[in-house]
């Protein structure tokens, strides 16, 4: 059997489950074949199996990163991988198909945050931002100045907890950049936005998130 | 003096600038030039680079709190769940489709 594609190996840094001594693996080239499409809207089981293995775990770890509780996130999952089925109709392999799915889950993700009312209507983050900065640009509020390790250490317990605040478009942003590791051509088509936007995005959700994180490190958590 | 956008010449760049510029620099590649002036800056700007560490620990803590499964068993992550959850959903793709003009 052949080793699997680069990029579906998971970052050697992540200590992750073997998703292979869980399941018995099928050949993940089927991903690339010119027949995939055809083979999905057919239901073809072995297709539809590498797929579902390929992407299942992924598409979990994204829906918890954006901030879905367990029930939630397997009701996601559900409802992604039969969007996905059926909607292989218009899909011609012109995308990859990991942008397919995640372009489904994006939107899954933001009718269930939505509904749950999860989704804040206001974002004054650009207006906290320059209030850290006097009329030339140089710091009037620096960054609060700690001890690294601590620091660290207090942003992995609490990250979940500020990541709260966030809109789901810019924490799918966030988390398909650092936690899966997309390039910005592929999280741009995943949540339909342009470059300028993702930039824009993610620099709002990393200076709301730091900003968050400061009041609780200030607060020696 | 070839100009980066309307943010001016890469010669100088203020605090705001040099923080606008690190927290999206993984999505919006910059110029040599601009590279280089960030860098020249955070050596001699403790401020900046402080902002800038902390960047980069919001990407670490989010991986390593995201990469791996929580430990709640609850957890569709948890790989009992994750392989029923995985033959739940190959069970139902393979049903033939009840309603075939739902999108949704």
């Amino acid at each position: 059997m052949r080793p699997p594609a680069d990029w579906l190996k998971t970052p050697s840094s992540a200590p992750t489950y073997d998703l292979q001594q869980v399941i018995a693996v099928s050949d993940p080239a089927i991903l690339d074949r010119p027949d995939l499409a055809e083979r999905i809207r057919a239901r073809d089981p072995e297709a539809l199996q590498v797929v579902v293995e390929t992407y299942l775990p992924q598409i979990l770890r994204a829906a918890r990163g954006a901030g879905l509780k367990p029930q939630e996130a397997e009701d996601v999952a559900q409802n992604t991988f039969t969007t996905f089925v059926e909607s292989a109709e218009r899909f011609e392999g012109r995308s990859h198909v990991r942008t397919w799915v995640f372009g489904i889950l994006y939107r899954k993700i933001s009718e269930t945050r939505r509904k749950l009312g999860k989704d804040r209507q206001i974002d004054d983050i650009d207006e906290v931002f320059e209030s850290r900065f006097d009329e030339n640009g140089g710091w009037s509020q620096p960054p609060r100045a700690a001890d690294v390790e601590l620091e660290a250490k207090q942003t992995r317990e609490e990250i979940s907890d500020c990541l709260e605040a966030a809109p789901s478009k810019q924490r799918m942003a966030f988390v398909l950049r650092e936690v899966e590791g997309l390039s910005s051509d592929e999280i741009c088509k995943i949540l339909e936005v342009s470059s300028t936007n993702l930039g824009v995005m993610l620099f709002r959700l990393r200076n709301r998130v730091r900003e968050c994180l400061e009041t609780k490190w200030a607060q020696g958590v | 003096m070839r100009r980066n956008g309307h943010k001016g010449s890469s010669a100088l760049l203020s605090c705001k600038e040099i923080a606008h510029t690190v927290s999206t620099e993984d999505v919006t590649p910059v110029g040599w030039r601009q590279r280089l002036s960030v860098r020249l800056h955070l050596m001699m700007c403790r401020h900046c680079r402080r902002y800038s560490e902390q960047m980069q620990a919001l990407g670490d803590a989010a991986r390593s709190v995201f990469q791996q499964p929580p430990e709640d068993p609850s957890s569709p992550e948890s790989p009992e769940n994750l392989a029923k959850l995985q033959s739940d959903i190959l069970d139902r793709l393979m049903q033939p489709p009840k309603h075939p003009d739902s999108d949704n």
